[in-house]
């Protein structure tokens, strides 16, 4: 207001007003134009709904998921930043404890001092994302593809599957006025992570390894058990 | 451009502000059709709720969340209100089996759901007897006119009109996850032209199309839900 009184007592206070109105209106702009995202997943999943499988199964996450974070810089569209390590713990630690009737987290693939039948050993081979200005649609889109591993206590691999999971979001449910890159790009995250989750839940038997192991593991003991 | 000692008088006066303001709240004219096909009979007991989903599989014709979100709340309104659960608790509660990948997509694929006991126990938990899927949603089919705004140290202000046609086109599938079976469908559509002159200060007439849809269908389906025929 003080700016503005300003600018009307004389003319050259009057030219600064408008040449600072007009930077700003300028800054305003570029900013606009510089969409892009910083995002730290966070929140929870729940509880997988699944029959209890009759194993201990160890769950070793390893440093490079714990620590992932996908950058992209796109261009014209900014850069996007999804920092996807610390909920991945949050993710398989739920679903594993869900499908195992135990599945401690242990810190190698040959861990000591545990009795298990087997240790679990997922990673991100691959990120993707599409922003809605990229293809035209009204949707923020997320990829992610994991490489699971299930290796027997001493560390020989039994299987390795791809698990794809997808997520989108729709950037119409987000206020006109409001930036809905980060949370649009969130929420496809997230529903990508609840995907993993889902798939990672109600496929592992149809792995075709892991249903011959298992085969082999009810011949030997009877009831699943070792 | 207009001159800013043009624009000064009618910023200032609080009672063309009222009316402007006023002048806002007014709606543009909303036509709705609503129809239903009824496959089976229906009727909801006092602990049994329903649950509002919209479909992901389909990008091109997914609902946005806040028609869900206004049918889900309009059916728990009324003398004839129902018990609602909201979509993030069903499918939190059912996780992972109603995710957009793995939803049901027919009523021949809920046998392998309901009929698993640790899905059937949740589901009699919660209480929840219909699934309504919604599909669909609202688009501007046409646009219209020009306006131009400008801005200067003594004021601001527009000139122009403007209009715009919205499309609004749902459809709800209701089944029955007691009997694992579809009951029948409603659906419901609504257009409206919007539009907004402006001399000075810009004067929106709204058509409210997705509400008046999303007013139809949440009617309509209660009475569907509700009527044991």
């Amino acid at each position: 207001m003080t700016s503005e009184l300003n600018c009307r007592n004389t003319e050259s206070a009057r030219l600064k007003f408008i040449h600072r109105c007009g930077l700003g209106a300028l800054v305003a702009l570029t900013l606009a134009g510089c969409s892009g995202a910083k995002v730290q997943m966070e929140g929870d999943i729940p509880t997988p709904l699944v029959n209890q499988l009759p194993l201990r199964i160890g769950l070793y996450l390893e440093p490079a998921l714990m620590q992932y974070v996908f950058e992209e810089k796109i261009e014209e569209h900014g850069d996007w930043r999804i920092d996807a390590g610390p909920i991945q713990a949050k993710l398989f630690k739920q679903v594993t404890n869900a499908m195992f009737i135990e599945a401690p987290l242990v810190d190698s693939l040959t861990p000591t001092g545990v009795t298990l039948d087997g240790v679990l050993a997922p990673s991100i081979v691959d990120f993707q994302i599409s922003i809605p200005s990229q293809t035209r649609s009204e949707f923020y889109e997320v990829w992610i593809k994991y490489l699971m591993r299930l290796y027997d206590p001493q560390g020989t691999l039994i299987a390795e599957w791809p698990l794809t999971a997808y997520g989108k979001a729709n950037r119409g449910d987000f206020g006109v006025l409001e930036n809905s890159d980060a949370p649009g790009i969130r929420n496809a995250t997230m529903t990508a992570l609840r995907d993993a989750g889902a798939f990672l839940a109600l496929r592992f038997t149809s792995v075709p390894e892991i249903r011959a192991w298992l085969d082999a593991r009810a011949t030997v003991a009877p009831g699943g058990e070792t | 451009m207009i001159s800013p000692l043009l624009l000064k008088p009618f910023l200032i006066s609080p009672n063309r502000l009222l009316l402007c303001l006023l002048a806002g709240l007014s709606t543009g004219c909303v036509t709705t059709t609503v129809q239903e096909i009824r496959s089976a009979a229906t009727g909801i007991g006092t602990t049994e709720s329903v649950v509002v989903l919209a479909r992901h599989d389909n990008a091109a014709d997914e609902s946005e969340d806040d028609f869900v979100s206004c049918v889900s709340g309009n059916l728990t309104e009324g003398k004839n209100g129902i018990g609602v659960m909201t979509e993030a608790e069903f499918v939190d509660a059912l996780f992972p089996w109603f995710e957009p990948r793995t939803a049901p997509l027919n009523t021949s694929d809920l046998p392998e759901i309901v009929n698993q006991p640790i899905l059937a126990d949740k589901l009699n938990s919660i209480g929840v007897r219909y699934v309504i899927w919604i599909e669909g949603n609202t688009h501007r089919t046409s646009s219209g006119g020009a306006m131009t705004c400008s801005i200067s140290v003594t004021g601001a202000g527009c000139f122009g009109f403007l209009s715009w046609e919205n499309d609004s086109s749902y459809e709800a599938s209701i089944w029955d996850i007691k009997h694992g079976n579809s009951v029948g469908k409603v659906s419901s559509d609504a257009n409206g032209t919007s539009f907004m002159p402006a001399v000075v200060v810009p004067i929106p007439f709204i058509a409210r199309v997705q509400t008046g849809a999303c007013n139809s269908m949440s009617d309509q389906l209660k009475t569907f839900i509700t009527k044991e025929s």
